[in-house]
């Protein structure tokens, strides 16, 4: 399949108006695949997480193989290597972690929605492998606390990686740092903080919902498994959770998935509402009680669609009420996930427009030479994108690359330290040192770098 | 006091709640009695939800609304909100793991300090159709529940056995002490669901 230049004639007018938005990518996933498949052969950071961003996020599980290492700044040159295997330090060796029991319990209970159709074989060596990928990550970092649901976020990993285990693990690690790590305290109760931004969050967006529910009445707890699952545990379409998950990486931050679930709320008001008037009249369960109840339910019936056009929907919401001034904000932890990588609106379009013409410009010039691209995956087409571009790489793009190095050697850097100290650093020192990875993560690496060299 | 539409298809609500160590099986109790189905890798429970079934005893319409909890005692913190409005409580131990019988204490204990005081409660053995893999006697089982003074049954959720019966024997025990109350209160017989507080929310 050819991109036609009238495709990128409108990109280019958009992209010369300003106009960056989802819609660009939305019907032509032509367009998008030789993009993203650039971008990530140049490891373009921004320009994956702008796409990711885009209606039906990072495509599928190829692209996301290799998109997700990056937006979660996991060093691939390490994989490729002379001596991978020297990461897998022999973690078995290692202490057991007290939450192991658990683990073992939940994994039998696995992959329900996912890898479906799996036969009992395949479902078997899955289960086998999440069990040692969590064991894993909770041997390497004592500190965190296993919790159910958890499970369910990495089985979403190990349908993408399949047989890549150590990059998924190094991905879920990262994940787990960057992301997680409120919800992995001893207790529950930052887990409980978070949701609790819910109600107050509904009002702000949509007071007839927060009233007519009585959410400053009830505890939110009907949404404590979509919040510390990402919807892992509520949302069955894999394609649908992938997209989630692309969303949570190129926001960088947790935060994004409070409004994923408003959004998702909205989108099914008048469901919710009928429900529950119907329920009331059958039932005469208290009002409260019937609320918990299709509250916690109505995900899972909620369309493929409708979650694609609620994860667009989205950023409305997030320019609308900022979590930050939410009142229950205040008792956020101050080394929380949503304190250390806040949600950010401001992405630098300008950055993005120059590159995504860029990279327009050398597929355009591919065509020219009349090599077509068929398939933005294979080895020949990314090598004549990237000669094309090699001709007119300037230094923007050289100072790009270099500075994606550079995350890649502060991580490593990080999390070596990270796991000298571990056995005997209090979690506190474990979050300050994990705050740094994200920043690193989400602000301009200049900023950090006088902080390390 | 307002009056529901004559229709009504029961007589009284029953709120129980199930709670017990992570893979005890409550879920799959729950599923069974309500569903009559099983499946042996059924989904874990992230917090709380309920469901309903109703059940006749003594020629009353009973709907009983039984909350499923998490078991990881990291969820407690949220499910023992609930504990306060249960009138039955159903602890749920593996025959088969006799970590998962020993921790009944501490979860008798965690009731006693969130639930009310004239909850009622019963103690299940569940799985007892792994004969093969049994670490906990049905002996044992009784006198545990002799000794904190509350019923005990056996069950599979697998095989079916003593499900409903467990249900049933709950809600008959919850409904004589609600008869017997209403007698010393002098108040007039039957239950009404109106009386009962949590019920009016809705009406």
């Amino acid at each position: 399949m050819s991109v036609s230049s009238a495709d990128w004639d409108t990109l280019s007018m958009k992209l010369d108006n300003s106009i960056v938005d989802s819609t660009l990518f939305k019907s032509n996933d032509s367009l998008k695949e030789p993009s993203l498949s650039t971008a990530i052969d140049l490891n373009d950071y921004k320009i994956v997480q702008f796409l990711a961003k885009t209606k039906g996020g990072l495509i599928n599980s190829n692209f996301r193989k290799k998109a997700w290492p990056l937006l979660l700044g996991v060093d691939m040159e390490k994989f490729h290597g002379l001596c991978a295997s020297r990461y897998s330090v022999d973690w078995k060796s290692k202490p057991q972690h007290k939450d192991e029991d658990q683990v073992s319990l939940d994994v039998d209970r696995s992959f329900i929605y996912y890898a479906e159709n799996g036969s009992d074989s395949v479902k078997t060596e899955l289960k086998s492998k999440l069990n040692d990928l969590i064991l894993r990550i909770l041997r390497e970092n004592p500190q965190l606390c296993y919790y159910q649901g958890y499970h369910d976020i990495c089985s979403v990993f190990l349908v993408i990686f399949s047989n890549e285990m150590e990059l998924c693990f190094q991905c879920v690690q990262n994940f787990t740092l960057l992301y997680l790590r409120d919800f992995m305290m001893p207790s529950i109760n930052e887990s409980i903080k978070i949701l609790k931004l819910i109600p107050p969050l509904v009002q702000k967006v949509d007071a007839q919902i927060y009233n007519e529910l009585l959410l400053g009445d009830i505890e939110p707890f009907y949404a404590i498994s979509p919040l510390i699952t990402l919807f892992s545990h509520n949302i069955t379409s894999f394609s649908s959770i992938s997209q989630i998950f692309d969303g949570i990486l190129a926001n960088g931050s947790l935060g994004i998935i409070i409004y994923y679930y408003i959004s998702l709320l909205l989108s099914q008001k008048e469901n919710i509402f009928q429900k529950i008037s119907l329920m009331e009249e059958e039932d005469c369960f208290t009002k409260q009680d019937v609320i918990h109840d299709v509250l916690s339910k109505f995900i899972l019936n909620i369309e493929k669609n409708t979650i694609e056009q609620s994860l667009e929907d989205c950023t409305k919401i997030t320019k609308r009420a900022p979590l930050e001034k939410l009142l229950p904000f205040h008792q956020i932890q101050r080394n929380s996930v949503l304190r250390t990588s806040p949600l950010i609106n401001d992405l630098d379009i300008k950055e993005i427009k120059d590159r995504l013409a860029f990279i327009t410009e050398a597929i355009l010039e591919d065509q020219v030479e009349g090599s077509k691209i068929t398939d933005p995956s294979s080895k020949a087409t990314r090598f004549s994108i990237k000669d094309a571009l090699a001709k007119k790489q300037n230094q923007t793009l050289f100072k790009m690359s270099l500075t994606i190095g550079i995350i890649g050697l502060l991580l490593n850097i990080i999390l070596k330290k990270n796991e000298a100290f571990q056995l005997q650093t209090p979690i506190t020192q474990l979050w300050n040192t994990h705050s740094e990875i994200i920043n690193i993560g989400i602000r301009p690496i200049r900023d950090l770098l006088p902080k390390f060299f | 006091m307002a009056t529901r539409t004559p229709s009504r298809a029961y007589d009284s609500i029953l709120k129980l709640l199930l709670v017990g160590d992570s893979g005890v099986g409550k879920s799959c109790l729950l599923l069974r009695f309500v569903e009559d189905k099983f499946n042996p890798s059924f989904i874990t429970t992230i917090g709380i939800d309920f469901k309903i079934r109703t059940i006749e005893i003594d020629g009353k319409r009973i709907k009983l609304q039984v909350w499923d909890t998490a078991g990881q005692e990291r969820f407690r913190t949220i499910t023992t909100a609930y504990y306060r409005g249960a009138t039955g409580i159903i602890l749920v131990y593996d025959v088969t793991d006799e970590r998962t019988f020993e921790n009944v204490r501490n979860w008798f204990q965690t009731v006693h300090q969130h639930a009310n005081e004239d909850t009622q409660l019963i103690l299940v053995g569940n799985k007892n159709d792994e004969k093969d893999l049994r670490a906990v006697s049905s002996e044992r089982g009784e006198s545990l529940a002799q000794e904190l003074g509350i019923p005990f049954l056996e069950a599979s959720a697998k095989t079916n056995d003593n499900v409903d019966e467990l249900f049933f024997k709950l809600a008959k025990i919850i409904q004589e002490n609600n008869k017997s109350n209403e007698n010393l209160n002098s108040n007039n017989g039957g239950i009404n669901v109106n009386s009962r507080t949590e019920s009016k929310g809705c009406c």
